[in-house]
């Protein structure tokens, strides 16, 4: 028998990282196409970054949905005003208390009394969707797109839809579209999301070939155009014989043949420092921290202004396995009213679910703008969700959150209660942006107040 | 024995007896309206991947990391529900231009430089263990470490591969490179420094896609002279070195027809694009569409293209059009159902069929609409069912409606069940889809794989089964299983992480097999929601939540059936007593007051059942014609299962009664959507 024993290297991790980690991980790392998600280095990115600089410092905007509702019970600060304390599961919210506000008792009117596709999609939309129906998908345009129909031909993406990878729904779902898209261009057009990191990081850094002239650079930016020349003239033919509900199908790929023809030429002119090249399967947790790292940079880019992000679809069953659970995320949001053990492990995942929405806001805010500001006082980081009980499906009293826009009149780091639509508040989000909403929403009473 | 009656679940009076009932959330029509059509079909994912294969001769998924398409009634293929975002045309193109480069054999690879990190969850290891949170140890000559590099194209990449060694022999050990179970490369370990990373170089030789490369050490040494450790620290691979070259296409010499005589032979560019274009828009395109081609191919030349290049442009022009990603179909009025012509329905046929594109005999049966003639595409509807590429059937329709797609997505407690792990995952999926692949494509009743007393098992799932060792297809007689519902794979896809639930296996055969879905539950039901008692077995604390009137209008049904599988647990593996240690009670009872005497008792019974033929002529109905039957269609599916069970029930009878029907072969009026405007 050989003796066996452990290794005794006299090193550790830490010894290890600035000689043979460090250089050589950042070289791997600038080369073309290194595989693996690495830790986001803001300080690479904070030295050159020609960064951004978007004219003026404008408003952004991000709706960062948590699926299966918060517990409203649970989170809601007992006191309104300033300094309101923190439970358990708002915790995280501590270190950037004064930029943060929470913003609670909205009425989702339209989502009353719904499934959980039904909540689902009228926290963006307002509208009531029957989502027994099969057929054609139809909901309503959401605020972010009736934002982004404003503000998005001024960016390279009008706007971005990111989430999670979650498997595929049991196939009993009628319609998964309500289950999967929170963003709808159209009552007909539900936008898909991009679950990976890697296809988000290609779409918005499309490369350039450093061997190539300009010259030649130009000549291929020609032909690519030429192509979609042709295809737009062949999308122009076929509309001729087509029906309405036709049309309708024709006309989104019409929408993507255009908004690509201008993203590519826009794209050309914006310098942007790329963070690290996503891996090609990351798990939940890489895609998480990926996906948070393309938010960033395409706010700080001036990519675009409007951005969607689910952590899952509605009826997430994502299994929080690093918390140590092990039931899904859906069964535990209906059995924490019966079950101790199920609040204990649904809170849990909420207090982790806030951490990486503040860790968010903090990344934005450790970003300066041309204005001197932060990159966090031109963003309106909002959560958002569908319950504020999600064993009743209840999505009266419902609870969100927000961080940031103080550049452009936000006043944060005071608890708020409102007994109104919760369209209010969605039209004042656009309010953020320099708009005017008030033809957005039909059950809405007027734009909440964020400025006081 | 007395056997209950195979029609205790056909005609259950729920709305009658019940408080609430349990009413079906089917779409509401007249059944006197005539069929609806279908809106133009784009391509989903798959379709798109398998289309540019076939039309190509490519080997590569070029569509792998589009976004899933949504589904409807249960199919991704359902054209009203495929919908177009930005991304997926952005996507597309990027597609093509790979499919196309990899037609023209260009080095498409950029040069590119990957990183694994040894303790990563990309790589996997037989045996060996973590090392502090940085490197992993291999430390037994049979520890490998798997790991699987996607490389852009064919060609050498070179490996340099972090390890620190520590050894007390005369002669230091090797480390074995595998790629692909073939061995590329041997790198002696030189005497080992305690501090001293060493860097291990390589030249590896790799095809394009996803290679499996594999660490390990020499064979020659055996386990008793063995005295090292080998910590892993991480390794890179760079490439491809000079050229990295698809492979030549099978296709080359049907799409480039001629070669050109001069530098800028337009005439042969024409000609092969004239035929291209008919192949990827499956129909003969106009001399001035051919025109809008032969244009951009010029538009190439004028750029200082190659030949091939500008050819390569214009055939990108011909992909990128809607008329390759959009099977469209004419319609003759807003009211009035029309005939197919012998492209459109030749498109039908393959898609439903191969999921991809007429091949060229379909296409010359549809030139002169021969293929309307029920002989010629009873022919080819045997022909295509007897080719390989009807083996998307089984991936793509049995895939999504037994929920063998939902399963590779499941994440079972570990803690609760040890035994899980990938290799089962992928010995479910096997005998899941050699399952469907029996059953659709053999001659005898189709409605067998619900009682099939013959499974296919490989070691891993006989031993799941306790059964002797097995490899291929195996009896199950004296066995509790028989059929897909006690496959383990179904069995784990309707469970919850941690438990077995009634609920999902009992809803799953209600909207599958019976095509009775119930609607969602109320959620005034949710709050009427007793607590759940904490004594008792798992079937009667379940049944103490649902007691109430409110539940019960639906989960009486749904719940007896779920309960007579009770001795399945959420892996699908045999227990006889439950997770509180209580017996299994797997008798139950139908509202009807018939009873079901376990999983024995409840399968033959659903095989027998009526309703279950014409739910299989739904789904599959659904999923060839890409919508969802409506109640106008009901006259449509009663006459197809008619013919179904006439013609011996084999699912090769189905798929002839479908196709020959006129809702196959005729668009329907695309009603205007009459959804309204969000306000």
């Amino acid at each position: 028998m050989t003796t066996k024993r452990r290794p005794v290297f006299s090193m550790h991790r830490s010894g290890l990282s600035s000689s043979v980690h460090g250089p050589s991980r950042r070289m791997w790392l600038q080369a073309a196409g290194a595989s693996l998600a690495l830790p986001w280095l803001p300080s690479a990115l904070g030295r050159d970054a020609r960064a951004a600089a978007p004219a003026a410092a404008a408003p952004r905007v991000l709706y960062w949905f948590v699926p299966n509702g918060l517990v409203a019970s649970a989170l809601r600060p007992a006191t309104v005003g300033p300094d309101y304390e923190l439970s358990y599961a708002m915790e995280p919210v501590a270190p950037l208390q004064h930029r943060i506000s929470p913003l609670t008792n909205f009425i989702n009117t339209s989502g009353l009394i719904g499934t959980h596709a039904e909540c689902f999609l009228s926290i963006l939309s307002d509208v009531r969707t029957d989502t027994s129906r099969v057929g054609t998908p139809a909901a309503g345009q959401t605020i972010d797109q009736w934002i982004a129909a404003r503000v998005g031909p001024s960016t390279p993406f009008p706007s971005l839809q990111l989430a999670t990878d979650e498997p595929d729904l049991a196939p009993d779902v009628s319609l998964e579209t309500y289950y999967t898209s929170i963003a709808w261009a159209s009552p007909t057009t539900p936008l898909s999301n991009i679950r990976s990191p890697r296809v988000a990081f290609d779409r918005m850094f499309p490369g350039h070939d450093s061997q190539l002239t300009d010259a030649e650079r130009q000549k291929r930016l020609e032909l690519r155009t030429s192509v979609l020349d042709v295809v737009l003239d062949r999308i122009n033919h076929m509309s001729k014989r087509l029906s309405s509900t036709d049309l309708d199908k024709l006309d989104q790929y019409a929408t993507g043949v255009r908004e690509l023809e201008s993203r590519i030429s826009q794209l050309e002119g914006i310098q942007c420092e790329a963070p690290s090249v996503p891996g090609l399967n990351p798990t939940f947790l890489e895609n998480v921290e990926a996906m948070a790292d393309l938010m960033v940079v395409a706010l700080q880019c001036d990519l675009t202004r409007v951005i969607t992000w689910m952590l899952g679809n509605t009826t997430s069953e994502t299994v929080y396995s690093h918390l140590g659970i092990t039931d899904t995320h859906h069964n535990l949001s209906h059995d924490f009213v019966s079950s101790d053990t199920a609040l204990e492990e649904l809170l849990e995942i909420q207090h982790w679910q806030i951490a990486q929405w503040v860790a968010l806001a903090q990344r934005l805010a450790a970003i300066t703008e041309s204005d001197g500001e932060d990159l966090l006082s031109h963003t309106l980081l909002t959560l958002v969700t569908e319950f504020s009980n999600s064993s009743t499906h209840d999505p009266a009293s419902v609870m969100y959150l927000i961080a940031g826009g103080e550049s452009h009149g936000i006043k944060q780091g005071v608890h708020r209660e409102f007994d109104v639509p919760h369209a209010n508040f969605m039209r004042a989000t656009a309010s953020f942006m320099g708009l005017s909403a008030d033809d957005w929403s039909v059950n809405a009473t007027g734009v909440a107040d964020l400025t006081t | 024995m007395s056997r209950p009656s195979a029609t205790a679940l056909i005609a259950l009076p729920l709305l009658a007896v019940l408080p609430t009932g349990c009413g079906s959330d089917e779409a509401v029509g007249d059944a006197n309206d005539p069929p609806a059509g279908k809106p133009i079909h784009r391509m989903n994912k798959v379709e798109w991947s398998q289309t540019l294969q076939d039309l190509l001769g490519i080997q590569q998924d070029v569509t792998e990391h589009f976004p899933t398409d949504p589904t409807t009634f249960g199919f991704d293929n359902i054209a009203a529900g495929v919908t177009t975002s930005p991304v997926h045309v952005e996507l597309l193109e990027g597609a093509i231009d790979a499919a196309l480069d990899q037609f023209f054999q260009r080095d498409v690879a950029a040069f590119q430089r990957s990183f694994f990190e040894a303790e990563s969850d990309d790589v996997l290891y037989t045996g060996g263990g973590p090392y502090e949170d940085w490197a992993y140890l291999l430390e037994h000559p049979d520890h490998v470490a798997h790991s699987v590099y996607e490389a852009p194209a064919r060609g050498s990449y070179e490996l340099t591969l972090f390890v620190f060694a520590i050894h007390e022999q005369a002669q230091p050990p090797t480390l074995i490179i595998d790629v692909n179970g073939r061995t590329q490369a041997e790198l002696p370990l030189v005497t080992s420094h305690l501090d001293a990373r060493q860097a291990l170089l390589a030249t590896l030789e790799l095809e394009a896609g996803p290679n499996a490369i594999d660490i390990r050490f020499d064979a020659e040494i055996g386990a008793a002279d063995f005295a090292f450790d080998v910590l892993l620290d991480a390794w890179n691979l760079a490439g491809p070195i000079g050229n990295g070259t698809p492979s030549a296409s099978p296709r080359t010499a049907d799409i480039l027809l001629c070669a050109p005589e001069t530098d800028d032979d337009a005439a042969c560019a024409h000609d092969i694009l004239e035929e291209f274009g008919r192949r990827a828009w499956r129909r003969p395109l106009t001399d001035s569409e051919v025109s809008s081609f032969d244009a951009l191919f010029e538009v190439g030349l004028t750029a200082d293209l190659t030949w091939d290049e500008a050819l390569q442009l214009a055939m990108k022009g011909i992909l990128f059009s809607p008329e390759f990603s959009f099977r469209e179909e004419q319609t003759a009025s807003p009211e009035s159902a029309r005939r197919l012509n012998g492209y459109e329905l030749a498109s039908r046929l393959s898609y439903f069929l191969w999921s991809s594109m007429p091949d060229d005999s379909l296409l010359a049966a549809a030139d002169n609409d021969a293929l309307l003639d029920p002989d010629v595409l009873h022919w080819h509807t045997e022909r295509m069912l007897d080719d390989e590429r009807s083996d998307a059937l089984p991936n793509n329709f049995a895939g999504q409606w037994w929920g063998i797609r939902t399963l590779q997505g499941v994440q079972p407690d570990t803690t609760l069940y040890g035994n899980w792990s990938e290799d089962l995952r992928a010995s479910m999926t096997q005998e899941m889809l050699e399952l469907a692949r029996h059953h659709l494509f053999s001659d005898g009743d189709f409605r067998d794989f619900i009682n099939a007393k013959e499974g296919w098992l490989d070691p891993v799932l006989a031993s799941h089964y306790q059964m002797p060792a097995a490899n291929g297809w195996s009896s199950l007689d004296g066995t509790a299983r028989q059929g897909l519902l006690t496959t383990a794979g179904w069995l784990t896809v309707n469970a919850s992480p941690a438990e077995p639930s009634a609920v999902k296996r009992g809803k799953w055969v209600l909207d599958n097999l019976l095509c009775a879905a119930p609607p969602p539950p109320p959620p005034e039901a949710q709050a009427s929601i007793p607590p759940e008692p904490d004594e008792g077995s798992a079937r009667t604390r379940e049944e103490a939540v649902r007691s109430g009137a409110f539940c019960q209008g639906c989960h009486a049904e749904m719940d007896a059936i779920g309960f007579s599988l009770g001795h399945f647990d959420a892996l699908g593996g045999f227990r006889s007593i439950d997770e509180f240690g209580y017996p299994i009670d797997a008798i139950t009872q139908l509202p009807t007051g018939d009873s079901i005497r376990a999983a024995s008792g409840l399968i033959p019974m659903l095989r027998d059942d009526e309703r279950v033929a014409r739910c299989i002529v739904e789904k599959t109905f659904a999923y060839a014609n890409g919508r969802a039957p409506g109640v106008a269609d009901e006259r449509s599916i009663d006459e197809i299962a008619t013919a179904f069970v006439a013609g011996g029930a084999s699912f090769r009878a189905l798929a002839r009664a479908i196709v020959q029907h006129p809702t196959f072969q005729e668009r329907g009026p695309v009603p205007p959507d009459t959804i309204a405007e969000a306000p």
